[in-house]
């Protein structure tokens, strides 16, 4: 290889080649997807976040939190089971086939309570023949998906993530390590704006092992003068105070990482990936109850 | 410069160097002052860098550590520590490594070092004005690319100045061979302002949506890395080892074999494993892990034969640095296959698995390359001998001992973590706890790298600082041992070879106001070369 | 070895050729990343994820309603009666036999008219969807054909239920055949439209 011409060709079609592979195309196939839309119920996929939400992405990217939390959930498999809605009228019949289908039933005892889960953990092609051999005999059954995979045992989401789940996003923050847990579903997995305001004023108030920095340049510190303010921080019904004594009270900036943060949901099957369907939890407001212990979303 | 070359090549002399008519001395003084300012700065760079991630190492024992300051939070300490060394070291000592390389190679003086000394400055500019927008909270969220939209243009001016001029000396080179090293140098001169501009406008001007941003960054992240600063990294083995070894290269063919395959599957291999892409994106990148790994085996080969029976050399003082860098590469070829392969990724997906192998690359690759080319390259430039640079040795293993450990740590920490976090019964609290304690550990590697960059800067800020400061004087008497009671016995040797006392007036005419120092250059070629062929009969 | 005094030995490269070993390899490489790829790269789709592996695999998972068995029943039913003329999609054929697919008789709120005019035929033009049409054969009456009321009402289920064709119809029970023919039993000749549009739609 003396020829600098040939030399500098051969580089650039190698330059063409990898440019072609990872920037062209994803570009073509993906980078200019739009948000779906459902005519019937009129909401958009992914679901557009508020104002705030928006500032407090920002907020997120400035601070760098992707540098220890990831944005995405693996999904190792899926497996389907069959559910039934309704026995219909032919008692005999589906007794009959229910009970060479399930271990737990036998033929001629009362039927089940409806929903009725059977067959678990099956791949589709058998799902499907079940469902097929109940409605022969008049009950209405169905294929449901089941989705597996430790980031979704843990319940940071539903099913895995994909790239349309981002497509809302200036910047889109993956992340690549997790010294912190995956956010992806954080707003489902607890809503309580509350124990996210104290979390990010001091970490182990909340939780004993954390090792994430405390982030208290977004608060304001005064001193309390007899009653302490209404917005000021409390935990288990207690006020939070600083090392010096004063009151805390959270800044716009924590207020708009918050609203981000509960933004990140993790809860709506997609195309790409199925998943089973779930009630949902309302849209976290100020004063949102919250279910999850504090303990499990660290 | 090239009519003197015409003419030289009339009058048919030859210089001391072998065919060419311009002396070696001449070459390496061409590029002394630009390159000399890179490799200071550059050091300036890996001190802050590892100054910064030793700061957020500490935070993993204490997590309130400066909590009230903004300025300097976890992730944009992590970034600027990133961006300096990236940006601040590795890129610039690479390019100031590069230079000097393309000069020896093309066999052509470097023209108008002036304006290279002032992309130089620009660069510097670029880095620091990036490094401060990310502390001030503009900087972007992909590894890697964590530069502000603001810094790229300035980057991109000094390196067109850089490279431009370096171009210039190699489409005059005079060596009628291409040989390796320009290869992989002209690969990844094209190769940077090429990925570094099409990041920048898919990212950050025009940003494309959705994941596509992820694909560009993995992309941008990987050719950086293998490409850019790998290609370097590769040039300076290439030269370096059948220089030191003083035999040539085993094979130009499994070179140029490895060269094509890193070309085409290196800059995409193995990062996108595992992120939210569809499937054939990682698919294809863990595809060419393998075809990277093949690469690495030719590289290692050839490297080896062309060793040959002299396999104990390579524990020597001057290949210490070279040795560790071949390792490394080859343990990057190796492990990126493995990594790519479907049991072990979901083992080591989002774990310190990441960090420790791009500190293997980074650092045990490209940094240690680097640093073994500075330090063949400053007594060179400078016309010293090398035993008069401070303490290498104990630069080497302060190096090697952070490396090490920092790698181990965060490896082992991160295959235990990845263990723990495939578990769902194991809370995720557990699965940090168990990484902390690997945490905590890779702070005694974060000091050992801190010192061992602290010691490099001063290696190289003692030599450039005779250079700027002292003047003239400063050079001569580092020649001619005046002032060597400090340097103890080391110098003392250096003293009784002839050589370095002739060519002291040499060094003395050419230090002369920078500016001037290229017309004297041409017009006392005639008188110079007569010495320095002297000088090569004397020794 | 560190001493600058000696002229630096410049690197050269020998022509040692390449290793038949890495060329095979390479080839073998190549050859298994093709096999890879084919059977990983889920066809290189945008929207295959992992663990799915290709596009078809992606719609096959796709939740499905419930496979309601009456419905399943209607379909049979029309596939051998009405799907001659109506054709298996819904759509008729123009001029000929109107469109069941988003039909403004079919899809009406109560089955009644339906009910009566596939137990007894229609005859004579019809005005569907707003477009008037003059179908020159009549339409037979099903209802001596299909005497089980339970597979009647299915199949009325199935034609004012398949959402493929838009239609999205409350289902029909055998009760509501039984209880219409009763009230038709008597009566031989086809309906007209005027006629029908005297009974409720309900």
């Amino acid at each position: 290889m003396n020829n600098g011409l040939l030399l500098f060709l051969g580089i650039l079609a190698a330059m063409m080649s990898s440019w072609f592979g990872f920037v062209h195309t994803p570009q073509v196939q993906f980078g200019n997807l739009l948000p779906e839309r459902d005519e019937i119920t009129g909401a958009t996929f992914p679901s557009p976040r508020s104002g705030s939400a928006n500032r407090g992405r920002a907020i997120y990217r400035e601070n760098g939190c992707a540098s220890c939390h990831t944005q995405q959930v693996r999904q190792e498999g899926y497996d389907f089971s069959v559910s039934v809605s309704d026995f219909g009228t032919n008692t005999v019949d589906v007794s009959s086939v229910l009970a060479g289908l399930s271990e737990s039933y036998t033929q001629g005892s009362p039927l089940p309570a409806v929903p009725y889960k059977l067959a678990e953990g099956v791949d589709l092609r058998e799902a499907e023949q079940t469902v097929k051999k109940l409605s022969n005999a008049g009950a209405a059954a169905r294929a449901l998906i089941s989705v597996s995979g430790s980031d979704i045992e843990r319940g940071w989401g539903i099913r895995r993530t994909v790239g349309s789940d981002y497509l809302l996003d200036a910047e889109v923050m993956l992340g690549s390590v997790r010294i912190g847990p995956d956010l992806a579903n954080l707003g489902n997995r607890n809503s309580d704006s509350n124990w996210h305001y104290v979390h990010l004023f001091q970490p182990r108030q909340v939780v004993e092992d954390s090792v994430m920095p405390s982030y208290a340049y977004l608060f304001d510190k005064r001193p309390v003068n007899g009653v302490p303010d209404a917005d000021a921080l409390r935990y288990d019904g207690e006020l939070v105070t600083d090392a010096e004594g004063r009151q805390v009270i959270p800044r716009n900036t924590a207020k708009d990482l918050v609203a981000y943060l509960l933004s990140l949901r993790l809860d709506e099957p997609v195309f790409e990936a199925p998943a089973p369907e779930q009630e949902k939890k309302a849209t976290p407001s100020e004063d949102a109850e919250t279910e999850a212990s504090p303990a499990s979303s660290e | 410069m090239s009519e003197s070359i015409n003419k030289g090549n009339e009058s048919g002399v030859s210089a001391p160097g072998g065919e060419f008519e311009i002396p070696v001395e001449e070459l390496d003084q061409s590029c002394r002052t630009p390159v000399l300012f890179m490799f200071y700065k550059a050091g300036g760079w890996l001190v802050l860098s590892a100054l910064f991630g030793l700061l957020n190492s500490v935070r993993f024992h204490a997590p309130d550590l400066l909590a009230h300051c903004p300025w300097l939070t976890y992730g944009r300490v992590e970034a600027f520590a990133s961006v300096a060394f990236v940006y601040g070291f590795a890129l610039q000592a690479a390019f100031g490594v590069a230079l000097w390389l393309v000069v020896r190679m093309s066999r052509t003086a470097l023209v108008k070092p002036g304006f290279i000394f002032v992309g130089a400055c620009f660069w510097n500019i670029g880095v620091a004005v990036g490094a401060v927008g990310i502390l001030a909270g503009d900087g972007a969220p992909h590894i890697l690319f964590e530069l502000p939209k603001y810094a790229v243009p300035i980057l991109l001016v000094a390196y067109a100045l850089m490279a431009g001029l370096g171009l210039v000396a190699f489409l005059k080179r005079q060596s009628k061979e291409l040989y390796v090293s320009q290869w992989f140098l002209f690969a990844a001169f094209l190769w940077f302002p090429w990925i570094l501009t099409a990041a920048t406008l898919l990212l950050q001007y025009f940003p494309v949506r959705g994941v596509a941003q992820v694909a560009i960054a993995g992309w941008y992240g990987t050719g950086l890395t293998m490409i850019v600063l790998g290609g370097i990294g590769l040039a300076i083995l290439f030269y370096l080892i059948p220089k030191l070894s003083e035999r040539p290269l085993h094979s130009r063919h499994m070179a140029l074999f490895a060269f094509w395959l890193l070309l085409f599957f290196g800059n995409s291999a193995g990062i996108l494993s595992g992120s939210t892409l569809p499937s054939w994106i990682s698919g294809l990148s863990a595809a060419m892990s393998f075809f990277v790994c093949l690469a690495a085996a030719l590289v290692g080969l050839n490297l080896y034969h062309t060793v040959g029976n002299r396999l104990s050399s390579l524990f020597e003082p001057e290949f210490r640095f070279v040795t560790v860098a071949t390792v490394s590469f080859l343990l990057l070829g190796l492990l990126g296959a493995v990594n790519a392969m479907s049991g072990v990724a979901e083992l080591t997906q989002f774990t310190l698995v990441l960090p420790a192998l791009q500190t293997l690359a980074l650092g045990g690759f490209i940094m240690m390359a680097l640093f073994a080319g500075i330090y063949h390259i400053l007594p060179r430039i400078l016309g010293i001998n090398e035993s008069q640079i401070g303490a290498v040795n104990l630069h080497f293993w302060l190096s090697l001992g952070g490396l090490a450990l920092t790698i181990g740590v965060l490896g082992l920490g991160g295959l235990l973590q990845g263990q723990t976090m495939i578990d769902p019964t194991i809370p995720f609290t557990a699965v940090t706890k168990s990484a902390l304690t690997f945490l905590r550990l890779e702070t005694v590697g974060s000091i050992l790298l801190l010192a061992g960059s602290v010691v490099f800067m001063v290696n190289v800020g003692k030599v450039a600082c005779r250079l700027v400061c002292c003047g003239p004087k400063g050079i001569l008497s580092g020649l001619t041992g005046a002032e060597n009671v400090e340097e103890g016995s080391e110098t003392a040797a250096s003293e009784s070879r002839p050589r370095t006392n002739a060519v002291a007036p040499k060094r003395a005419a050419n230090k002369a106001p920078k500016k001037s120092a290229k017309k004297t250059t041409k017009k006392a070629a005639a008188p110079k070369r007569k010495q320095a062929k002297k000088a090569a009969k004397k020794s | 070895m560190s001493d600058s005094s000696k002229p630096d030995f410049e690197p050269t490269a020998s022509n040692a050729p390449v290793p038949v070993g890495f060329i095979v390899a390479f080839v073998v490489l190549f050859y298994l990343s093709t096999l890879y790829l084919d059977g990983n790269a889920g066809g290189f789709d945008a929207k295959v994820y992992e663990p799915f592996t290709s596009l078809d695999v992606v719609k096959a998972v796709q939740p499905k309603g419930n496979m309601d068995p009456r419905f399943e029943k209607g379909k049979a039913a029309y596939a051998i009666y009405c799907s001659a003329c109506h054709q298996s999609n819904g759509a008729g054929s123009p001029g000929q036999f109107p469109p069941l697919a988003g039909s403004d008789w079919v899809n009406a709120e109560g089955p009644n008219r339906i009910i009566r005019l596939v137990m007894n035929g229609l005859a004579g033009p019809i005005v569907v969807n707003g477009e008037n049409w003059a179908p020159p054969a009549q339409m037979p009456p099903w209802g001596p054909v299909i005497t089980d009321d339970e597979e009647f009402a299915c199949l009325m289920t199935y034609i004012r239920g398949e959402s493929e064709w838009g239609n999205s119809a409350s289902p029909v029970t055998a009760e509501q055949v039984e209880a219409v023919r009763a009230e038709v039993s008597s009566r031989v000749a086809p309906w007209t439209q005027e006629e029908l549009f005297q009974t409720p739609e309900q």
